[in-house]
C-alpha cells in the first residue's frame, strides 16, 4: 500500500465511521440551560442607589441634640466609612 | 433582489458573548461547532454517544467560562478541540494512557444481518478503543476534524514531532487491528 494509498483508506475508513454534521437533538437548548445565571447589573444598581439613600436620611436625621448625626464625631466616621464600603462591595461584585 | 444579511463570524459572536453576555451569541457559536466537537468526542470515547455528550456539554461549559482566555491566534475550533480533548483527559486521570474497552454489538444483532458499513465502522471503533488515548486523539484529530499536524499538536499540547509520532504508532496499530479483522 502506497502512501496515497494508506492516506486515502484512513481517511474513508475515519470518515465513515460517524455520519457527519450530526443534528442538535436539543444539544444547544441542555446547555444554554446549564450556564451560570446572568448578573443582573440593575438590580446591582438598585441595591448601591438604596444603601447610598438609607445613609443620606441617616445624615438628615436630627441626633439628641437637635443636629444631623454627621455632626458627631461617631456619625462622621460611621458613615462615610459605610457608605465606602457599599462603593467597594458594588465595585467587586460587578468585576466578577 | 435584497441580499441576505452576512452571517456574524466567529470573533463578532465571541465579543458580543464577552461584553453583554449575549447568549444567544453564545448560542450560535454552539450551533456551528457542536457538530464537530460532538463528532471529535464520540471518536475519542469509542462510539460512546451519551458519553461523549456529556464530555461535549462540559467542553463548552468551560469554554463558556473561559472565553476570556481566547486570544483569538488560533481558530475557535481548534481552541474547542483544545478543550475537549482535556475533558476527555481530565475524565479519569487514572487511565490516561489505558485503551478504552472495545464497544460491543448491540444485542441480538447478527453479523449476517449487519451492513459491511456498520460492521466496517465497528471494527474501526473495536480498533480505536484499543489505542492509547493521546493517539487516538493525534489520528482523529488529523484524519476525521482534517486539522494540519501542527494544528493538531497545538491542540494536544505537544511539539509537532511528538504528534507525528503518535499518528505513525496509531496508524501501524489501527493497520494491523484491522488485518486482524476475519
Amino acid at each position: 500500500m502506497n502512501v496515497r494509498d494508506d492516506e486515502a483508506w484512513l481517511d474513508t475508513l475515519l470518515q465513515r465511521q460517524l455520519p457527519s454534521g450530526s443534528s442538535d437533538d436539543g444539544f444547544r437548548a441542555r446547555l444554554l440551560e446549564r450556564l451560570p445565571p446572568p448578573p443582573r447589573p440593575a438590580r446591582r444598581v438598585f441595591g448601591l442607589g438604596l444603601t447610598w439613600l438609607v445613609g443620606a436620611l441617616v445624615l438628615l436625621l436630627p441626633s439628641g441634640e437637635g443636629t444631623g448625626v454627621f455632626a458627631s464625631d461617631a456619625g462622621s466616621l460611621l458613615v462615610p466609612c459605610c457608605l465606602g464600603t457599599a462603593l467597594l462591595w458594588y465595585l467587586v461584585d460587578s468585576l466578577r | 433582489m435584497a441580499s441576505l444579511p452576512e452571517a456574524p463570524s466567529d470573533a463578532e459572536l465571541i465579543t458580543r458573548v464577552l461584553v453583554r453576555d449575549d447568549r444567544r451569541a453564545f448560542g450560535e457559536l454552539v450551533a456551528r461547532h457542536q457538530s464537530a466537537v460532538r463528532g471529535l468526542l464520540r471518536r475519542l470515547t469509542g462510539g460512546d454517544v451519551a458519553q461523549a455528550d456529556d464530555l461535549a456539554q462540559e467542553t463548552f461549559l468551560r469554554a463558556y467560562r473561559g472565553l476570556r482566555g481566547y486570544r483569538g491566534g488560533a481558530k475557535f475550533s481548534s481552541w474547542l478541540y483544545r478543550i475537549a480533548c482535556n475533558v476527555f483527559f481530565s475524565r479519569d486521570r487514572g487511565s490516561r494512557d489505558a485503551p478504552l474497552e472495545p464497544p460491543a454489538l448491540e444485542a441480538g444483532s447478527t453479523e449476517l444481518a449487519l451492513p459491511d458499513r456498520v460492521l466496517e465502522r465497528h471494527d474501526l471503533e473495536k480498533a480505536l478503543a484499543l489505542l492509547k488515548p493521546r493517539e487516538r486523539a493525534a489520528l482523529v484529530l488529523t484524519y476525521a476534524n482534517e486539522l494540519t499536524h501542527e494544528e493538531a499538536a497545538v491542540v494536544l499540547d505537544c511539539p509537532v514531532g511528538t504528534l507525528k509520532t503518535h499518528v505513525a504508532r496509531a496508524k501501524e496499530k489501527l493497520r494491523r487491528q484491522l488485518e486482524e479483522v476475519p
